[in-house]
C-alpha cells in the first residue's frame, strides 16, 4: 500500500485516537503537576470594648480572583507524586529505617494509601488473568466435545457473567455470599459456625473478589478460545493420534501451541483490565478490606473536595503501571514478529 | 463430522458433561437466583 493511500486510510482512526486518548493523557499529565492555589490569608484588626485583636481570615474575593486568573492552579513539578498519598518517597524511607525486616517493611507500607492499594490491585490481576485464561481453555475445550445441539446452550450460558454489568454481578455475588443469603448460609452450615461471614474477614473477602474476578471474566476467555479451536488442523490432531498421541498429549502439543496467539492476547486484555479493577469493590461494598488504584481515583473525585491532582498523578500511575505489566507481552510479540519477518 | 475413532469413550465423555453442567451451574444460577428473588418483598428477599 502506497504511503499515501495508508495516510488518507489512517487519518479518520489517527484524529479519534488524538482527541479521545493522546489529548486526555496529556491533559491529566499537565493536571497532575499543578495544584489548587492556596487561599489568600488576610490580617484583620478587630476592636472591641475589650481591645483589638488580630486575626487571620480567608480573603474570599482574592482568592477567587487569582483561581479565575490561573485556573490551572500553581505548578508543583512531582511532589504530588511523591507525597504521601501516593509513593509516600519520604515515609518510604523513614519506614525501611524502623523496620526490623523484610515482613516487617512490607507491613508498615501497607499503612500508606497507594501501597496499600497496589498490594491489593497487583494480587488480584496476578491471580485473576492466569485462573481465568486456564478456565476459559478447559470450559472451551469441554463445549467443543459436546453434541452439536447442545453446543448452541452452552455458549449462552456460559457468556451470561461477561454480559451482565460487572456492577450489577458483583451486586449478586454480594447478596449471595451475605449471612442470609444462599452461598453465606451454606458455607455457614459448611463450617459449622453460624456466626462466620464472609464480609467480616479481609482475606476472606479478598478471595471472594478474586473469585468474582474470574467469575466475571472466564467466560470472555472460553469465547476466544472456542472461536480458536474451530480453526485447529484436524489434520494435524488425526497426525498426532496416529502417532500414538493420547488426548492429553494432543491438547498439550498440537492445540495449545495453535492457540498460543490468542492466549496472547487475552492476557493482554485481561492484564489491563484487571489492573484498573472497581466495579466488584464497589459492589462488595469492600472498600473497608480492599483498596484499588481506580478506587483511590473514584474517592479523590467523589469527595466534598475533588482532589484533581490527586486523581491525575493517580491516573498516571495506572497508566506507568499498565505499560510496565504489559511490556514483556509487547516484546515478546513483536520479537516473534521479526523473527517471522 | 467426527469418526467413532475420534470420539472420547465414555467415562470421559461423562466427565466433560458433568464439568459443563457445574461450570453452568455456576454461571447462571446466580442470574436465576437474582430473578427469584425479584418476585418478592425486600423482607422476604433472602
Amino acid at each position: 500500500m502506497r504511503h499515501r493511500t495508508f495516510f488518507w486510510f489512517f487519518l479518520p482512526t489517527g484524529l479519534a485516537m488524538l482527541l479521545f486518548i493522546a489529548f486526555p493523557i496529556v491533559s491529566v499529565l499537565v493536571q497532575s503537576v499543578f495544584t489548587p492555589h492556596e487561599a489568600v490569608l488576610v490580617e484583620v484588626e478587630n476592636c472591641g470594648p475589650f481591645g483589638c485583636t488580630v486575626e487571620t481570615a480567608v480573603d474570599h474575593d482574592a482568592t477567587a480572583a487569582k483561581r479565575t486568573a490561573e485556573p490551572l492552579g500553581r505548578f508543583v513539578g512531582l511532589s504530588v507524586y511523591l507525597d504521601r498519598g501516593h509513593l509516600a518517597v519520604i515515609e518510604i524511607a523513614e519506614q525501611w529505617q524502623a523496620s526490623s525486616g523484610l515482613g516487617d517493611f512490607i507491613s508498615r507500607t501497607q499503612n500508606l494509601p497507594f501501597y496499600r492499594a497496589i498490594t491489593f490491585t497487583l494480587t488480584f490481576t496476578f491471580l485473576v488473568t492466569p485462573l481465568l485464561i486456564a478456565l476459559g481453555l478447559v470450559v472451551a475445550l469441554s463445549v467443543n466435545s459436546l453434541h452439536r445441539h447442545l453446543k448452541g446452550l452452552a455458549i449462552f450460558f456460559s457468556l451470561l457473567p461477561m454480559i451482565v454489568t460487572p456492577l450489577i454481578g458483583s451486586l449478586i455475588l454480594f447478596w449471595m455470599v451475605d449471612s442470609r443469603g444462599i452461598l453465606g448460609s451454606f458455607i455457614q452450615y459448611m463450617a459449622d459456625d453460624p456466626s462466620l461471614s464472609l464480609k467480616a474477614s479481609t482475606s476472606l473477602t479478598w478471595i471472594m473478589l478474586i473469585v468474582y474476578g474470574v467469575w466475571h471474566s472466564a467466560p470472555f476467555a472460553f469465547v476466544v478460545f472456542y472461536a480458536g479451536l474451530q480453526t485447529v488442523p484436524s489434520d494435524q490432531i488425526e497426525a498426532a493420534r496416529i502417532d500414538g498421541a493420547n488426548r492429553l498429549l494432543v491438547v498439550r502439543h498440537v492445540i495449545v501451541p495453535h492457540l498460543m496467539p490468542l492466549v496472547t492476547f487475552v492476557a493482554l486484555i485481561q492484564l489491563m483490565d484487571n489492573f484498573r479493577v472497581l466495579e466488584p469493590l464497589v459492589g462488595f461494598n469492600a472498600q473497608a478490606h480492599a483498596q484499588s488504584i481506580s478506587l483511590m481515583i473514584l474517592n479523590d473525585l467523589s469527595g466534598e473536595t475533588q482532589q484533581l491532582s490527586s486523581a491525575s498523578a493517580t491516573s498516571v500511575l495506572t497508566i506507568l503501571g499498565v505499560a510496565i505489566l504489559l511490556l514483556p507481552v509487547l516484546v515478546r510479540t513483536w520479537q516473534d514478529f521479526k523473527g517471522k519477518k | 463430522m467426527s469418526s467413532k475413532a475420534l470420539r472420547p469413550p465414555l467415562p470421559l465423555r461423562l466427565t466433560i458433561y458433568g464439568f459443563v453442567l457445574i461450570w453452568l451451574f455456576m454461571a447462571a444460577f446466580p442470574f436465576i437466583w437474582t430473578l427469584w428473588g425479584s418476585f418478592k418483598v425486600e423482607l422476604d428477599f433472602f
